[in-house]
């Protein structure tokens, strides 16, 4: 270490004297001020985050641009608790315990005390209320369900629900604190134009939010144990330093963790040269194999989230049966189209349920999942569905419907993105050899969107699944975001009210999927969540490829030990949603050398 | 500058003044000059306004855009969180946020920027153009001077050895991107041979050096510029090089070196005090242009290299659209070439009696 | 040689374009970088229309191939996806050829038609004419062009060559303008203008045929400008351009983070070096006609 930093030095100096010579001086850099240079004091863990240096970056963790710093913001801010996606528990942070209240409509938080936030002032509830109005103020999701707030004393917050439903829960606890130091003068602000009984179209509530944008403050306060070092920003680098105050700091065995700047492509080396320790950014097959090649460990987090094959029913109504999708189901080896694009960290998924296959034996009981159709690549079975619902081959080779629709189509991907340009290609070989031609059609992927919902497709590479552990989320993704009830156009255009012969009847997805994340009961949820998976198993209005997996380098040995093994609960978390590096530098496991 | 009369002062005295002003302008070189120079400001920042706004997409749709490809959020999420952060109001007709643009334009405020709310562009002009300045104009100097000597070389001994060698490598130089050449000093000084810590020299400086006037902050600074400035050097060098090599020769062939060489003045007088200071005349005005150029040259350059700079905050406002960021840098180029046209024009003048303007 | 030139268009003016052309030619072969820069642009525009006939793309990704080093059977190693870099390359320069001369064309043409009728008309024309070029002069290009980039959609590559050209043309337009200012003083255009041919005879009939060999010149340096700006363009990912072309792979090294990947040298360099050498055939090529056609530059003795 020592050896090497001096080494350093010395190149450096040898660099610096011969920009000197370009330039005019000359002379030798005092080796004290070096002593920050490229880390933080201490032991240091190394990441990388993009962000923007001041004055476009700044402190306002409400306002865009900020240096929230992604992941890392859960060490600034904390938020309630973190989730463990494996066994559906929470790691409690700045709340210690909770419960809900079924007949009160109330979710009780209890909260840490003693807690400090690093300006010395004691966290409280007036904290966790504060923090929620001004999310009031930017119509946050939570409070479509959220009635009103009340502090019984500085350690308890009820949350009383307009709409009761069970997602409040993570809603509440993943809400990152903000000290009331900075922020309480704007929740006094959004209780004052609440109190007038203004709502969020007037003027004044505009003025606010506005004001709200615009506010930089000049310093961080923090509960958790780290703190951005103001002095270490540069373009390419900042150092998050110790905060010592807090509560949650004595568990962390790192001094400072420096996080480099920039997205892939500049990463990319620093991550080669061995400098960062874990780095959540998508790296492509070819970096990985050079990651590998140094002995890298590669994690494998599930994003609970991948591509999908969509159809525009308004365009080709030959797609309209439904033994037409299960056939194209069976035709195509998804396998191969995974392979493509992401090698390892493309997961085909077997249940074909519409949400994650992690996530699918914990809301549905075995019987109902035995009765999920598994659509396992068979040619034979996909030519008689066809063949059943009255499709011929013409003498090229290629479908046709009943009404003489020739099934020669387009499937529009977005060209930048390897990934999805590679699985596009891959569904298009074996549709056609199938016998539904079907041709690439590249855009541009800002088009994608537009395109998407304008319904300016055949065939579209679009999203399916959630990074969120309750599968509502999954299928409002898949069956209505782009569908015509929400979006602003037509999109996909498929009718949410469908016959499905395993509910024996008629079913209306659009209210199921709604009624699916309501109420408090999760048994209730958990059977119309089921109830959908078998209609969208049947159905099939989409059909999803693989489900996405990071592949995170993670070299170990360098500055960081401890990494749990492969198997571990932990590796089942979302790697944003719930970040398993934060939870386990949190709670001791990963550990300082 | 001969002055014209002015015409007898009609009655109305509006219209007396607006005639005044234009004989004034008409009659004046100087004058001329800067009122069209005025102009093409105005014809510029009217041009990039309505340009950055018919872009595709706005910044809220780049921002969705962002969410999904960063946090593989699905659309509704990153369509909920966008809609909370932003502020801005994008459906007032265009050429009242025109107007309001102008307005405020003629007052010397820029707007502020839309992705970092409040922050007023020329606050992020100040910090981002002086690393710009710093490196690209290092570069035109060494540049500059690096291409007259060994223009000035070329042209003496020509046809020699040193010459055509010379030639060939100012022809390769000037003829390969400047973004291939920082690629290729990346992969060869840093991931090939491992000269460079190239990792190390991202970034205008290191993290915890203090700016001010010390030897550790310049010799940092220059570290981190150096590849930039290898970069841009060897991109240019090649340019001046032959200009330099063209317009020695020219004057090596004017009657009045002849002349002075049949008056038998050494080798070195002439060679400097009449074949260089009349070769480099053309050179200069070349110089001052360039100057105002220099910002395009600064994108790719300093994106490769994660330096700081106007380049880099223009790439990052067009990928966001952010309409004022990117017009605000639209502006300050413009008007820095504009000035250097300006500058070269009436310097010109003074350095080179023949072209003295005002006849 | 000029004279020579001269004379053959105007005394055969049918044949006059094609015997000038291959008198050119020939006048380039006897100079070593003349040869070497016509060659060398020669070479190019065959590997980039005929050779896609004889080296098939290979676009199958062939993850066990990934990074292969330059072999027998890849003479220039795999990409990131292991496919041959060597036919990428073959294939990979015909969409850059055809934006640099979809602008070079463009540029040339409204370049020395405004540029012609400004110098030899004046008045108001000229001033509007000289007045639109200078604010175009006036906005640095490159930034302008990330801007405009945006309206490409993609395979729309003959619009990026507009694009380009609408960019590139005042600066020809001008030293044009200047080159029909000081002919319209000669005396055969005196004499034209005395027949009273009219406008249109004398800007195309007299004026403009005696600066072909400028516009030549001029149109291999517009090639060159298109191109520097085109890849540049598509190297920040700001141009959407699919398949196969050396901005692209270029690109797609740098994101995927091939450049500091050693194994994948080959794959890197292959662009780059193809590049620069169409480039420096065109600049030797665009130096050489420079010396046959304005034999005062010609070497000193």
């Amino acid at each position: 270490m020592t050896q090497g930093f001096t080494s350093g030095v010395r190149r450096r100096q040898a660099i610096g004297l011969a920009g000197a010579v370009l330039g005019a001086a000359s002379g030798a850099i005092p080796a004290t001020a070096l002593a920050q240079y490229g880390m933080g004091a201490g032991k240091a863990f190394n990441g990388a985050w993009p962000y923007d240096m001041p004055p476009t970056g700044h402190y306002n963790s409400y306002a865009t641009g900020n240096l929230n710093l992604g992941i890392y913001y859960d060490l600034m801010e904390m938020p309630l608790g973190m989730y463990y996606w494996a066994t559906g528990t929470w790691m409690p942070l700045m709340a210690t315990s909770w419960e809900t209240n079924v007949e009160k409509a109330t979710f009780q938080v209890k909260l840490r005390q003693g807690a400090k936030w690093s300006d010395g002032s004691s966290f409280g509830s007036k904290d966790v209320v504060n923090t929620f109005m001004i999310q009031k103020l930017l119509n946050n999701v939570v409070w479509r369900y959220l009635d009103r707030i009340e502090t019984p004393d500085d350690y308890t917050v009820n949350f009383i629900m307009a709409k009761p439903t069970t997602t409040v829960e993570r809603y509440v606890l993943r809400m990152q604190i903000r000290p009331s130091a900075i922020y309480g003068e704007w929740a006094n602000k959004v209780r004052d134009i609440v109190n007038k009984g203004l709502t969020s179209d007037s003027d004044e509530w505009k003025a606010v939010r506005k004001d709200l944008s615009e506010f930089r403050p000049k310093s961080q306060v923090v509960s958790g144990p780290f703190s951005i070092d103001q002095r270490s920003m540069t373009e390419a680098q900042l150092t998050l330093v110790k905060n010592a105050s807090s509560w949650a700091a004595k568990n962390v065995t790192f001094d400072s963790i420096t996080l480099y700047n920039g997205e892939t492509p500049t990463v990319t080396p620093i991550v080669l040269s061995k400098e960062v320790d874990y780095a959540t950014h998508g790296f492509p097959p070819a970096t990985e194999k050079a990651f590998k090649d140094l002995g890298f460990r590669i994690l494998r987090p599930p994003t609970y989230a991948g591509p999908a094959l969509y159809f525009n029913y308004a365009k080709m109504p030959a797609i309209a049966p439904k033994a037409v999708r299960q056939a194209i189901a069976h035709a195509i080896r998804r396998e191969i189209g995974a392979a493509a694009a992401l090698g390892e960290s493309a997961e085909p998924p077997k249940f074909m349920a519409g949400f994650s296959d992690r996530l699918v034996e914990k809301w549905m009981t075995p019987d109902q999942v035995a009765k999920l159709n598994r659509y396992d690549y068979n040619l034979a079975t996909a030519e008689s569905l066809m063949s059943g619902a009255g499709y011929k081959k013409g003498s090229d080779g290629v479908y046709v419907s009943p009404d003489g629709e020739r099934m020669e189509y387009e499937v529009t991907v977005p060209a930048e993105f390897a990934d999805n340009s590679a699985l596009a290609q891959a569904v298009a070989e074996q549709l056609t050899a199938f016998g539904i031609k079907t041709a690439v059609r590249l855009i541009t992927f800002t088009q994608l969107t537009p395109d998407t919902q304008a319904g300016n497709f055949q065939m579209v590479i679009q999203g399916w699944g959630s990074g969120n552990p309750h599968p509502h989320f999954a299928f409002v993704q898949n069956l209505v975001t782009w569908n015509t009830p929400a979006g602003a156009g037509p999109a996909m255009a498929y009718p949410l009210i469908q016959r499905v012969d395993a509910l024996g009847g008629e079913v209306d997805l659009d209210a199921m999927v709604t009624a699916s994340a309501q109420g408090l009961d999760k048994d209730a949820q958990k059977d119309l969540i089921a109830r959908v998976a078998l209609a969208y198993n049947e159905l099939l209005p989409n059909i999803p490829q693989y489900e996405r997996l990071g592949n995170n380098p993670a070299p170990e040995g360098f500055r960081v030990k401890g990494w749990p093994p492969v198997g571990d609960p932990i590796w089942e978390n979302s790697p944003y949603a719930d970040s398993f590096v934060i939870m386990l530098m949190l709670d001791g496991t990963l550990q300082a050398i | 500058m001969v002055a014209v009369s002015p015409p007898a002062p009609p009655s109305d005295t509006l219209a007396a003044s607006v005639a005044l002003a234009w004989y004034a302008v008409r009659s004046n070189y100087v004058l001329q000059r800067v009122v069209k120079a005025i102009v093409t400001v105005f014809a510029v920042a009217t041009l990039t306004f309505f340009l950055v706004r018919l872009m595709p997409g706005n910044p809220i749709e780049q921002y969705i855009g962002q969410l999904i490809a960063q946090y593989g959020l699905p659309y509704s999420e990153a369509r909920d969180q966008a809609a909370s952060l932003f502020v801005i109001d994008l459906d007032q007709p265009m050429y009242l946020q025109y107007l309001g643009y102008i307005g405020k334009l003629a007052q010397g405020d820029l707007g502020t920027s839309i992705k970092s709310q409040g922050v007023k562009v020329t606050t992020i002009i100040v910090a981002f153009l002086p690393w710009t300045l710093f490196c690209v104009g290092i570069s035109l100097i060494v540049s500059f001077v690096l291409g007259i000597v060994l223009g000035a070389v070329m042209a003496y001994w020509r046809g020699s050895v040193v010459d055509y060698g010379l030639t060939m490598i100012g022809s390769l130089l000037h003829s390969i991107p400047n973004y291939l050449i920082a690629m290729i000093l990346i992969i060869f000084l840093g991931v090939r041979w491992e000269l460079l810590p190239v990792v190390k020299m991202r970034g205008s400086m290191s993290p915890g050096i203090q700016p001010g006037f010390t030897l550790t902050f310049v010799l940092d600074v220059l570290f981190h510029a150096t590849l930039p400035i290898i970069t841009y050097v060897v991109t240019t060098v090649g340019t001046w090089m032959l200009t330099m090599k063209a317009s020695t020769t020219a004057t090596l062939e004017e009657d009045y070196v002849s002349f002075a060489r049949a008056k038998g003045l050494s080798d070195g007088r002439i060679r400097t005090a009449y074949v260089g200071r009349n070769a480099i005349l053309p050179l200069f005005t070349q110089f001052t242009l360039s100057i105002g150029f220099v910002f395009g040259g600064s994108v790719l350059i300093e994106s490769i290299f994660v330096y700081r700079g106007i380049g880099q905050i223009l790439v990052s406002a067009v990928s966001g659209r952010d309409y004022p960021v990117m017009q605000g840098c639209f502006l300050i180029t413009t008007v820095s070439v504009v000035f250097a046209n300006l500058l070269a024009d009436l310097l010109y003048g003074y350095i080179d009696p023949r072209v003295r303007v005002g006849q | 040689m000029t004279a020579a030139t001269m004379s053959l268009i105007q005394a055969i003016p049918g044949m006059g374009a094609l015997r000038a052309i291959a008198v050119t030619i020939g006048a380039l072969l006897r100079q070593p970088s003349g040869a070497l820069g016509f060659l060398g642009v020669t070479f190019f525009l065959a590997m980039a229309f005929i050779g896609p006939a004889f080296f098939p793309i290979d676009i199958k990704p062939k993850l066990d191939k990934i990074y292969l080093l330059p072999s027998a059977e890849y003479p220039l190693g795999t990409d990131y996806q292991g496919r041959d870099v060597l036919s990428q390359i073959v294939h990979g320069g015909r969409d850059i050829i055809i934006v640099a001369t979809t602008t070079a064309l463009i540029t040339t043409f409204v370049a020395v038609t405004l540029g012609a009728l400004a110098g030899f008309l004046g008045g108001w024309f000229d001033s509007i004419v000289l007045g639109i070029a200078d604010i175009i002069l006036t906005i640095p290009q490159f930034p302008l062009l990330l801007v405009l980039a945006s309206f490409v959609r993609l395979n729309n590559i003959v619009l990026l060559g507009v694009l380009l050209a609408a960019l590139g043309w005042p600066a020809l337009m001008r030293a044009i303008r200047s080159q029909v200012l000081s002919l319209r003083q000669r005396d055969y255009v005196e004499a034209a203008r005395c027949l009273d041919l009219g406008t249109a005879h004398i800007v195309f009939q007299e004026i403009l045929p005696s600066m072909s060999g400028y516009v030549a010149i001029s149109f291999t340096l517009g090639m060159i400008n298109a191109i520097f700006l085109q890849v540049g363009l598509i190297f920040l990912g700001l141009v959407p351009l699919t398949g196969n072309n050396w901005g692209v792979m270029l690109q797609l090294a740098w994101v995927r983070g091939a450049i500091f990947y050693k194994n994948a040298l080959a794959y890197i360099l292959a662009p780059v070096i193809a590049i620069s050498l169409l480039q420096l055939s065109l600049i030797l090529l665009a130096r050489s006609l420079e010396e046959i056609f304005n034999p005062r530059l010609r070497k000193g003795n």
